[in-house]
């Protein structure tokens, strides 16, 4: 029996390495053929979890619901300050920046043929903050009137939240407060609409797990629509006829591979299997400059990595300790030679816009041991063994080493490492179970407030303990600021204060390694690398 | 015969239960929750979330729910983080790519293995036995992670027509597979060595060498059925372990089979999934098992009385 | 036949003195031995956790032997400091499993009837049960009384932390391997006692009225010992691996110290980049289990008491 199958599919076997390596020489590779499709072929770290805009958090799933779904306002193409329209023709402000008013195109279209109204926006932004949903990112329309107060059901009464139908074409928002950069918010997915009469054809306005964004059921009014779907292999979308601009539309398809380990990604690429990768490995960065400068793209992006203190525990209460921690490390070295491409980050805020964050002194090394030596630990005598908390990923692991080493050779402080299964490393901090704890934030939108409001007391992405009533009233000050420059002021003497009492010691402001076929054109480096897709041209041959 | 096979099916279904049991309060034992986010969940969105999977009732409510779900519904449940995917979807569309992926591999692993093996054990302490091992036991000398790779980049990167990773057509089957089957080699070959030498030194052996019949009559004819138990029987339990995916070819090639779930679903701390993955695989050992000792006893009418 | 006592021994060790692949995997063995226990109390071998970011990936050199890694340390020296960590993890945490076993296999296989079900159904269930989740909870309870008792051992023996603490740190992966490995050794033992002890000599030895427990250890488990030491050799690599696969999950070694299974990880990360960082953690490795599998066999063939004749 065993011997009748295994001569049958060695057989097999060898008749399919014969027939491959004929073949060999014939058959142009994924991408070539995709580029002659219109088809681009990219690398997306991981399976999404799920297509509803209303329901997922992630940035993979962002790439995939950038191209399904259209909000009022889309990113450009070029530039990261250009607000095109989307779905809207206009967003215009009053005098205060506080009430918008937004114009539908006459022509928007659900993939289905039914219009897109302002009904649907108001009907998804009700959705979003209604309780029963326990959307994760309702934080996002906080900047509607009365919004955090429906959400958190202090009141039913949806008539309360600032969103207005006017006509069926016209809706009116009316903010919190003053909001000048509103038009940067609005790009973000949960903005965007979803199909009423698809999703209560499926549930009901409020229900987990509506079966709307199954393959068989989903609309959307994005450039594109769902194609096809095979858990952990692919997502494919096309064209979308019911675009309203879909004449203008370049490219075909998008085909999403979630691609988990980089290794592999970057493998495949060179392959001739993607034409563009998520990211990038410093080993591939090395090799690449090597090999094929053009093909690799190092570009900024709006994240910052970071190790969190826990301000409630001894000795890190004590600021001292933590600016002491904090001056000796060689950020230089590790933004180089660990990251690739990084920049030592002497604020939380990467430069964004006309935001220039603060600039703070540096402490040279001598003026930290002094500073350790007053906290009572010359040359670290009697410091306690902290642990520096990492999850369990590799560059984490050398960068705590490195931290490590620094430690001892300057300030003599021995610490340890703790690794930890991710869940268990996510835990362990929202307890504040941890020393020091390394992390990055990526930010939502193109502000300040995306890496400030974060630390105020109480937000659920604090973690470190830290409270300063200073900080907390220069944000609510900048809150009620209309003058875009007088409020980037506030934000700056506030994250003054953030950057003084070092509750995180900061590392570097992040950047973008990845890779990307020569033939793709008209990707352009983004901060939040939020490229629209229709307007990628494939060129072959190149 | 039949209250034999009987008790052993009885024994089968307790085992699962006692195992999905075993499962279900030790996932909940873990530390984490299904619902930890680099970026915080609020609170009232959180208590919405788990009203919605019922993680928000006591454990032994879940607990009966879950069984009530399994037993009246054959319903494995659903994903906590992937609204509305079913645990059963995951399984049925990673399944088949395993067990392809899990047949050919074996089929590979007993082409170098067995030969490897017999050669090596006929041809004792020679250069021949020596050359034959070191080829065979590449597969657990150096780890996976190295020779896939490897492999990749030798074969994949310079053969235009191999793909270095990928499941989209059966030449992206032919790495995968090689890596996987030369683990497995390793042991067959070792097994195949020693159980055909215990036999070769067997007295029928010498008697029919002293009879004066060629050896690889012999060898063929005769040692082969006996010398090869050992690692036919090593066959089986790693076929379960191979037909339901490996963590580490899977994502050095690509594949999208159900290894990856298993670790996965237990760093998502995806209840239902672990539990369905378990019981689906302890379902495979158990059925696994069940064959074996039925071909046994198929085979050896002294233990049909027992 | 069985019971010559000292003659077979002495049997079984002329046989493997004459067996050159054996022979020559025993010097190997040895020579690595040495270099990962007493090297590094050599003075010209560098610490294994200084870090020099401005000489990382460096080449192999006079200084650096087998040049540098990623944070610009000795990668000579952090292959010997790692042999010892994986070769203790191949030894004890072996032995834990292959001791745990070979007495329920056998237990199990010469008991019979319903207690082996019982107990092979209990390993059908350890076998199917999610491995991942079983470390992590494991992990969760062994932290801290493991962290004491290095306290308690610095504390009784008064020596410093950096010695103890590696060695240690590693009693949870001892017993966490020791725990999940005894599976497959036991099916096989089982398997084994099961058909030798439908044999002649078991039954004459039952009809001579010897106790079951002398039977089992004195003349049935002596002629298992065979497949046992196979599957030993065969198991090692394996466990050797898992111990990287548990340190990355956080039980076991801790960074800065490393080991094989750790070294070859990253230098297969960094394969593309240039392939030292994998082929010197590899070598070391591979070496080490091929003489371990050729001494095994050799082991095998000079233990087999069939072989006397030929």
């Amino acid at each position: 029996m065993i011997s009748r199958v295994t001569v049958r599919s060695s057989f097999v076997t060898l008749l399919s390495i014969f027939w491959v390596l004929l073949t060999s020489c014939q058959r142009e590779t994924q991408v070539d053929r995709a580029t002659r499709e219109g088809i681009l072929l990219l690398g997306n770290s991981s399976e999404p979890k799920g297509l509803d805009p209303h329901i997922v958090s992630g940035v993979l799933e962002s790439n995939i619901l950038r191209a399904l779904f259209e909000g009022l306002i889309t990113s450009d193409p070029e530039r990261d300050t250009a607000t095109p329209g989307g779905a809207a023709m206009e967003v215009t402000p009053d005098a205060t920046a506080t009430v918008w008013i937004a114009k539908l195109r006459p022509n928007g279209r659900w993939s289905d043929g039914v219009p897109v109204t302002a009904q649907d926006f108001a009907f998804s932004y009700e959705r979003l903050l209604t309780p029963d949903l326990g959307a994760k990112y309702a934080e996002m329309l906080y900047f509607l009137k009365g919004a955090e107060d429906f959400n958190k059901g202090k009141t039913n009464d949806f008539s309360t939240v600032g969103v207005e139908v006017i006509d069926n074409l016209t809706l009116k928002l009316t903010l919190r407060g003053p909001t000048p950069y509103f038009r940067e918010i609005l790009k973000h997915y949960t903005w965007t609409a979803v199909p009423r009469h698809i999703v209560l054809k499926h549930g009901t306005i409020a229900q987990r797990g509506n079966p709307w964004t199954r393959p068989e059921n989903i609309v959307v009014n994005g450039p594109y629509k769902l194609k096809s779907w095979r858990l952990t292999d692919h997502i494919e979308v096309e064209r979308n006829p019911y675009y309203w601009n879909a004449s203008n539309v370049v490219l075909n398809g998008i085909r999403f591979l979630p691609i988990g380990n980089l290794y592999t990604e970057s493998r495949m690429f060179r392959d001739g299997q993607l034409h563009m990768t998520y990211g990038c490995t410093p080993e591939i960065v090395d090799l690449m400059k090597k090999e094929n400068p053009k093909e690799l793209r190092q570009e900024l992006y709006v994240g910052t990595s970071f190790f969190r203190c826990n301000t409630t525990r001894k000795p890190l209460e004590d600021v001292r300790v933590r600016k002491a921690l904090s001056a000796v490390i060689d950020r230089k070295a590790i933004c180089e030679s660990i990251f690739r491409g990084y920049t030592p980050a002497y604020a939380m805020t990467p430069p964004m816009g006309d935001y220039q964050p603060p600039h703070p002194t540096e402490i040279s090394i001598e003026k930290a041991q002094s500073l350790l030596a007053e906290a009572g630990f010359p040359g670290g005598k009697g410091f306690p063994r902290l642990k520096i908390l990492i999850a369990s990923r590799e560059t984490a692991a050398t960068q705590a080493q490195a931290l490590q080493a620094m430690w001892r050779d300057q300030l003599g402080i021995e610490v340890e490492i703790e690794n930890k299964e991710w869940n268990a490393y996510i835990t362990a901090m929202q307890e504040l179970d941890y020393d020091i704890a390394s992390a990055g934030w990526v930010g939502d939108y193109l502000d300040p407030l995306t890496f400030l409001e974060m630390w105020t007391p109480g937000n659920g992405n604090n973690l470190t303990g830290w409270d300063s009533p200073a900080y907390v009233k220069l944000l609510k000050r900048s809150f009620q600021e209309a003058d875009p420059s007088n409020r980037f002021d506030l934000l700056r003497r506030a994250e003054a204060i953030f950057v003084d009492e070092t509750p995180v010691l900061l590392v570097g402001w992040q950047a973008r390694n990845y890779l990307v076929h020569p033939s793709v054109e008209g990707w352009n480096p983004l901060l939040l690398a939020n490229n629209p897709y229709q307007f990628i041209r494939l060129v072959p041959g190149r | 015969m039949i209250r034999l096979i009987l008790s052993r099916i009885g024994q089968g279904v307790i085992t699962l239960f006692v195992l999905i049991t075993l499962t279900f309060f030790l996932v909940r034992a873990m530390p984490g929750s299904p619902y930890a986010e680099e970026k915080a969940i609020p609170e009232h969105a959180l208590k919405r979330m788990k009203e919605y999977t019922g993680l928000d009732q006591p454990i032994p409510v879940q607990y009966f729910r879950y069984l009530k779900n399994l037993i009246v519904h054959q319903d494995l449940g659903d994903l906590i983080k992937k609204d509305g995917v079913k645990v059963s979807e995951v399984i049925s569309q990673s399944f088949p790519v395993s067990l392809s992926l899990g047949l050919l591999s074996i089929s590979i692993a007993l082409m170098i293995g067995i030969p490897a093996g017999v050669i090596a054990a006929v041809k004792k302490n020679t250069c021949i036995d020596y050359l034959c091992l070191t080829c065979a036991m590449i597969g657990i000398c150096l780890p996976s992670f190295v020779i896939g790779p490897l492999l990749a980049v030798a074969v994949g990167l310079s053969l235009k027509s191999i793909n270095v990773a990928g499941w989209s057509s059966p030449s992206d089957w032919i790495l995968p597979a090689f890596t996987l089957g030369l683990i497995n080699a390793a042991y067959l070959a070792r097994l195949a060595r020693g159980g055909m030498l215990d036999v070769l030194s067997q007295d029928y052996i010498r008697t029919a060498k002293a009879k004066g019949a060629p050896s690889t009559r012999i060898v063929i004819r005769h040692a082969l059925r006996g010398g090869l138990i050992p690692a036919v029987a090593f066959i089986g339990p790693a076929f379960a372990g191979m037909i339901s995916g490996s963590f580490v070819i899977e994502t050095i090639f690509q594949v999208p089979g159900m290894g990856q779930h298993f670790v996965n679903a237990a760093t998502d701390r995806e209840f239902f999934l672990i539990q369905g993955l378990v019981l689906f695989y302890g379902f495979l050992i158990v059925g696994a098992n069940l064959l074996a000792d039925l071909a046994q006893i198929a085979l050896n009418p002294r233990l049909r009385k027992a | 036949m069985i019971d010559k006592g000292s003659s077979l021994w002495a049997d079984a060790w002329h046989r493997l003195a004459h067996n050159r692949a054996a022979i020559a995997s025993l010097g190997v063995l040895t020579v690595i031995l040495l270099l990962c226990f007493i090297g590094p109390l050599m003075p010209f071998v560098k610490s294994p956790t200084a870090i020099n970011m401005a000489n990382a990936n460096s080449a192999p050199s006079v200084v650096h032997w087998f040049g540098t890694d990623q944070l610009g340390r000795d990668l000579f020296s952090r292959v010997l400091y790692g042999g010892q960590v994986s070769l203790l993890v191949g030894l004890v945490a072996t032995g834990v499993a292959v001791l745990i076993g070979v007495i329920y296999g056998a237990v199990a296989g010469y008991a019979g009837g319903k207690l082996d079900d019982l107990m092979m159904r209990f390993v059908d269930i350890l076998f199917a049960l999610p491995f991942l989740v079983l470390v992590i909870l494991f992990s969760l309870v062994v932290d801290e009384p493991a962290a004491d008792f290095t306290d308690w051992v610095i504390h009784v023996t008064g020596i410093g932390r950096d010695h103890v603490a590696p060695i240690t740190t590693l009693i949870p992966l001892f017993i966490a391997i020791g725990a999940i490995g005894w599976l497959t050794i036991a099916r096989i033992v089982r398997a084994q006692v099961m058909s030798v002890k439908k044999q002649e000599f078991v039954e004459a030895a039952v009809s001579l009225g010897l106790s079951r427990t002398r039977i089992l250890f004195r003349h049935i488990l002596p002629n298992v010992i065979g497949p046992v030491i196979i599957y030993t050799t065969l198991a090692v690599p394996g466990i050797m691996l898992l111990e990287s696969v548990l340190s990355f999950l956080g039980l076991g070694v801790k960074p800065p110290n490393s080991s094989w299974g750790i070294l070859i990880k990253e230098g297969a990360d960094r394969m593309e980049a240039g392939g030292l960082l994998l082929f010197f953690p590899s070598l070391f490795f591979a070496s080490t289990l091929f003489a371990l599998n050729f001494l095994g066999d050799g082991l095998r063939d000079a233990l087999d008491p069939k072989s006397a004749n030929d």
